[in-house]
């Protein structure tokens, strides 16, 4: 039974994004940023660092498939960019020391990274014609408000679950 | 040894940055079907997110229903001084239609571009990256909607079916920055003037209308809707309103004319959509027919 509540608790995570988008990030008081949650993202920082990091880059490709197909259309961008974070988060966290405060900066470096590079190859593909600056003022510093955030607020219960959940992954 | 491992690290970088560049090659190559794989992975989430955004919805529409009831008053005095107004256009309204039905008996001309099912349809998510504007609607091919259909609100065009899986659909919106957002209208001024919509402009919010002829004449606050004439929107049907010229300017080479176009539909706030199936045929349809003959 307890192997299907981190896939759950993930795919919740994933539905909840664009129901967020839906009902709150299009609300009339924040239309002028660009408010987009990267809620998975943070998640599976949290799970590298906490839990495994193999298993947080082996969610990261299905989820990064799931969002391809379901959202974006352009296949790959999110496959490989997330389980490419958790790589870098989880070699970042050898240099630090486990403190609760660096690992949600390193969440929130990993929203960024992926900001960016989404941001790249959408330029590169002429998805987007934004220029660098209106990037970075309507989008990226909103966004990265919006998820520290969420960071903030899930901090502790997310830390409590992973290592509760590590525990078993150690005995089997 | 760890230059051994440093390499296969290397090998799997080079692997995942050629796997990503096909896979991107791939799904830009102007495909017009999603593959199967895709439409199932896109059914099953949009099925299950159908089930989340109930409650969701429920809550969100409490919320709206006490902000609609603070502004009851105001909105009784503006809808109270409307109703005469409307009166008399709904006979006039009918009157016309009256007499359009006459006259194409007449003539003997069944179909009409600006005829349409409608196809009722949910909106079960958005797209939380919010680079493609892009929505989820819980109608698919078993309910007849495809490709390129027109996706509307009942003030205005919205977007277009981007792709149509078996019981849920993608709708690419007009707001979207994408090189492939075109949309064939027209402008009602005294003489009808027909031009592209392509793309929109994030700064000016609004969409711009291309390939407008230099002297046509054109004021701001006229009316564009869409013209059913398009080659990649050819099957939308004519006279869905699209939104309300807000500025003119001329065109980069001064050839033209460009227009903006601020949308008559609300773009943030989308819960349920109609889906435009159009009575007539698409004109591809049409010319094979023809050759058939």
């Amino acid at each position: 039974m307890k192997r299907f509540v981190l896939p759950i608790l993930v795919l919740v995570v994933f539905m909840f994004e664009s129901i967020f988008v839906n009902f709150v990030a299009m609300a009339s008081p924040w239309r002028d940023w660009i408010l987009s949650p990267h809620f998975v993202v943070v998640v599976l920082a949290f799970m590298s660092v906490y839990y495994h990091p193999k298993q947080a880059m082996l969610y990261g490709v299905i989820l990064g498939f799931m969002y391809d197909i379901a959202f974006t259309d352009v296949l790959g961008v999110y496959a490989l960019g997330l389980p490419a974070v958790c790589y870098i988060v989880s070699k970042l966290m050898k240099i630090f020391q486990q403190n609760t405060l660096i690992v949600i900066c390193m969440s929130l470096l990993a929203v960024a990274i992926i900001e960016f590079y989404v941001y790249g190859i959408n330029s590169i593909i002429n998805i987007s014609d934004m220029t660098i600056g209106r990037f970075l003022q309507e989008r990226f510093y909103a966004t990265i408000i919006l998820n520290a955030i969420f960071a903030l607020i899930f901090a502790f219960p997310l830390q409590r679950c992973f290592q509760y959940f590590a525990k078993f992954i150690d005995e089997r | 040894m760890p230059q051994f491992f440093l390499n296969k690290r290397l090998v799997i970088l080079l692997v995942s940055i050629i796997v990503l560049v096909a896979l991107i090659g791939f799904s830009l190559n102007g495909r017009k079907n999603v593959t199967w794989p895709e439409q199932f992975v896109k059914d099953t989430v949009g099925l299950v997110q159908a089930t989340f955004n109930e409650p969701a919805q429920f809550v969100a529409g409490f919320f709206q229903n006490v902000g609609d009831l603070k502004r009851t008053y105001e909105e009784n005095e503006v809808l109270k001084a409307r109703l005469d107004e409307r009166m008399q256009l709904e006979t006039k309204a009918n009157a016309l239609q009256q007499e359009n039905k006459k006259l194409r008996a007449q003539l003997d001309k069944k179909t009409d571009l600006s005829q349409y099912n409608p196809i009722e349809a949910t909106v079960i998510a958005r797209n939380p990256d919010r680079w493609h504007e892009v929505i989820a609607i819980d109608k698919g091919t078993v309910h007849n909607v495809q490709e390129n259909m027109a996706v509307m609100t009942p003030e205005g065009l919205i977007g277009k079916v981007k792709h149509a899986s078996k019981f849920t659909s993608t709708v690419q919106l007009i707001s979207s920055s994408d090189r492939t957002n075109r949309v064939s209208a027209k402008i009602q001024a005294k003489k009808e003037v027909f031009g592209l919509i392509e793309g929109y402009d994030d700064k000016e919010q609004a969409l711009v209308m291309r390939r407008i002829p230099f002297d046509a004449d054109i004021k701001e606050k006229q009316k564009v809707v869409t013209s059913g004439l398009g080659q990649e929107d050819g099957i939308f049907p004519s006279n869905l309103p699209i939104g309300v010229i807000t500025k003119i300017e001329p065109d980069e080479y001064g050839l033209t004319k460009k227009a903006y176009i601020k949308p008559a539909a609300d773009l943030y706030d989308l819960d349920n959509v109609v889906v435009a199936k159009r009575s007539a045929p698409a004109a591809e349809d049409d010319l094979g027919a023809e050759e058939a003959n």
